[in-house]
């Protein structure tokens, strides 16, 4: 029985003369699992829009074809009334939480669709349940990290019990629990008969699960993925760059840090593990200036920063946030980069540029940051990063939304900085990136830093 | 702990109409104490309105003398520029602090207000006044607040750029400040519009919604409606003129007569008790 039927959709953004999705037909059977790939931008995140119906009713412009979910179709049904079969989990799910707290943000879908009010937190703990996220339920979406703001998002689907589950980049900041759980929520769906579509960057998550796996590229289904370039060698150790000792950091009474101690030498990329809520995002924070440090202190070059403001830290630290894509200051993505080199002379300000752009596959000097989809921002936010050249590299989960070719680009990006005597550390879920890139693996348990078996590049 | 926004906006709907009504200068001084000691009661307080109320309510006071040409009392006159009335009155003074306190209590009372406020019972509200348009509900539940959050973030990251957003001349703070505003509107934008798509994605406007079970009006919410109805009656004189109205110029009226003693305790006590209220 098919559950979703898209034929020859086509669909121009605005006013744009470039097709995101170009004659796409595809057909869903109840229970199948698609897994759809495909570079940045390649229209992955507008296909599962069209399928919720928010292409055409929610975004404007052009649309052509057909897509009929559940027996509605698309152009004729309002994206709310497809809310009854359609189930949607967005790539950026920090953006899209509705309600303050976890339990009421699950509750919400269920309340539209007017389910009785004494089986609403019934549904809302078995959804929760089901993505391990049942001890979340009392929680304020504002304490969650990245990755349990995504458990969240997809109980808040699945709370909805559709027919059609969509996911965008489900697992891009899922530690390895989280990837195991939705796993086996994916298959038991599959076997109840919902269908699930999810674009993923990270095939090894998700493609065994998948009955297809489709690659859409420049909007064509049948596409193919850009090449993966050839890695970069990483650079020597060399002297000590940044140091930490003793570190508390607490958020209210809670200890969320305690006796961290780090040390990252120049020439080399470290890769920061650590579960959901585990304390990476607020490490960062910590050496960046951002979060202060209750005990203990960070020190870059021999220097002790612990006392001194982000703005002063920032000429030796370079920090991405997670996220960081959302916060652009400028209205052009050139000027962004430009604004971020502001110590340089301006010939060399320019050259530095032109290089990461270049380095970075930014193709578009002239665009406003809010015309770039979630990818391109985010890339837009680390080059903003490099640009500076700074001493101390700081990555919050880089690799986010990236395709494999794009993956590939920073990471050489990064080896190329460690081969000049930079240090990176990055905090990533995405163990085959940091098993790509890093010299070396920590892990954040428990608010301490533990060491992992050193990992020397081939 | 936020509180039920029913209550809430009709104390601060009251509250601000008396702002708005009222010339007395004692009422909107007893008016001033109190939003500040509602501002100061909240647990997460929104420091952007006080700053806002601050700069608007000084602009208002500072420009009120150059724009006005009334008043017997000359304090000071500059020499004649076309447009520009630079003769200056102890009237137009005062006429001008009194427009900014206006303003000043209804930006403080705002802020306090929604920060008080359970943003999801706002949010359901909204929803219900407002049950087919997501983007409309969004923009007038979480406008606000999101605008705040974006306000800390592109601060951050212009920090992390090196920019310097609390040392050097207040000129250039300003100006650096100022050249955040155009970013930080447009992310709200595009964050109210990311908060209607999940809204309607997830069935806002599909037909007739339930309600999970909220928790039942507290004391303080009760407190809050009671507190409302004395400012509730004294908006109410105030817009029909049953309040002593105060006379600007040519010269400052009268001391205050009984009627307006007494409407400046009860605004004052109102508020206060309100704020004291929902400090616990």
């Amino acid at each position: 029985m098919i559950v979703a039927d898209v034929q020859a959709l086509s669909f121009w953004p605005g006013r744009s003369d470039r097709p995101a999705l170009d004659r796409v037909s595809l057909q869903i059977a109840r229970g199948e699992v698609i897994v759809v790939q495909g570079p940045s931008g390649g229209g992955k995140s507008t296909l599962l829009r069209a399928l919720s119906g928010l292409v055409p009713h929610f975004h404007g412009g052009r649309f052509a074809g057909r897509v009929v979910v559940g027996g509605y179709d698309t152009r004729t049904t309002e994206a709310a009334k497809l809310a009854t079969v359609v189930g949607s989990v967005f790539q950026d799910p920090e953006a899209h939480a509705v309600r303050s707290t976890v339990d009421r943000d699950v509750a919400f879908g269920l309340e539209n669709l007017g389910v009785a009010a004494d089986q609403i937190p019934v549904r809302v703990r078995e959804a929760l349940a089901l993505v391990d996220a049942a001890h979340l339920q009392r929680r304020a979406i504002d304490t969650l990290s990245g990755g349990e703001r995504q458990r969240v998002a997809i109980a808040g689907a699945l709370a909805l019990r559709p027919q059609l589950l969509l996911l965008d980049e489900p697992t891009s900041q899922l530690d390895d629990r989280g990837v195991a759980a939705l796993q086996r929520t994916i298959r038991a769906l599959a076997a109840s008969g919902v269908a699930v579509v999810v674009a993923e960057h990270h095939a090894d998550r998700l493609e065994h699960l998948a009955d297809r796996t489709v690659c859409l590229a420049a909007g064509r289904l049948g596409g193919t993925e850009a090449p993966v370039d050839a890695g970069v060698p990483s650079g020597c150790a060399g002297h000590e760059l940044l140091r930490i000792e003793g570190l508390e950091a607490r958020y209210g009474d809670c200890a969320v840090l305690t006796r961290v101690a780090l040390t990252l030498a120049a020439g080399t990329v470290t890769a920061l593990h650590g579960a959901n809520g585990s304390g990476k995002s607020t490490l960062a924070r910590v050496i960046a200036g951002l979060h202060p440090a209750h005990l203990g202190r960070v020190i870059v070059d021999g220097r002790d920063v612990t006392a001194e403001p982000t703005q002063t830290r920032a000429a030796a630290i370079g920090f991405l946030p997670q996220d960081a894509g959302r916060w652009l200051l400028r209205e052009r993505v050139e000027d962004e980069l430009a604004f971020a080199a502001w110590r340089c002379a301006d010939a060399e300000r320019q050259s530095r540029v032109d290089a990461v752009m270049t380095e970075l596959d930014l193709t578009m000097p002239a665009a406003h940051p809010l015309d770039l989809s979630v990818g391109e921002r985010e890339r837009v936010a680390l080059a903003a990063v490099l640009v500076a050249d700074p001493q101390v590299i700081v990555l919050d989960e880089p690799s986010r939304g990236m395709d494999p070719a794009r993956r590939a680009l920073l990471g050489n990006a990064l080896r190329r900085r460690s081969q000049r005597g930079a240090a990176v550390l990055v905090a990533t879920h995405d163990r085959g990136f940091a098993d790509a890139i890093a010299d070396r693996h920590v892990e954040v348990v428990e608010g301490r830093i533990l060491e992992q078996a050193d990992r020397v590049r081939q | 702990m936020r509180h039920a926004p029913g209550p809430l906006l009709i104390f601060g709907t009251a509250l601000c109409t008396l702002a708005f009504a009222t010339d007395q200068p004692l009422i909107l001084g007893a008016l001033t104490i109190g939003v500040i000691a509602l501002h100061m009661a909240a647990i997460h307080r929104r420091r952007m309105y006080l700053v806002v109320g601050v700069v608007v309510g000084v602009g208002v006071t500072l420009l009120n003398p150059f724009v006005q040409a009334n008043g017997d009392l000359i304090l000071f006159a500059l020499p004649d520029i076309p447009i520009f009335d630079l003769q200056v009155t102890l009237e137009e003074v005062i006429a001008g602090a009194a427009l900014g306190l206006r303003s000043f209590i209804v930006t403080v009372a705002i802020g306090a207000i929604l920060a008080h406020v359970d943003p999801d019972r706002l949010l359901a509200l909204t929803s219900r006044l407002l049950p087919r348009s997501a983007l409309t509900a969004s923009i007038a539940a979480r406008m606000l607040p999101t605008l705040e959050r974006d306000a800390l973030a592109l601060s951050e990251t212009a920090q992390l750029r090196g920019v310097s957003l609390h040392s050097g001349r207040w000129r250039g703070r300003a100006r650096t400040a100022g050249a955040l505003a155009v970013p930080l509107v447009g992310s709200a934008l595009e964050r109210s519009l990311d908060v209607a798509e999940a809204m309607a994605a997830r069935g806002y406007g599909a037909g007739p919604r339930t309600r999970m079970a909220e928790v039942p009006a507290t004391r303080i919410d009760r407190l809050v409606l009671v507190l409302s109805l004395p400012l509730v009656t004294l908006a109410g004189l105030a817009v029909a003129g049953g309040l002593d109205p105060f006379v600007f110029y040519p010269t400052l009226g009268p001391p205050a007569t009984h009627t307006t003693l007494i409407a400046t305790g009860v605004a004052l006590t109102s508020t206060c008790v309100a704020a004291a209220g929902l400090r616990r």
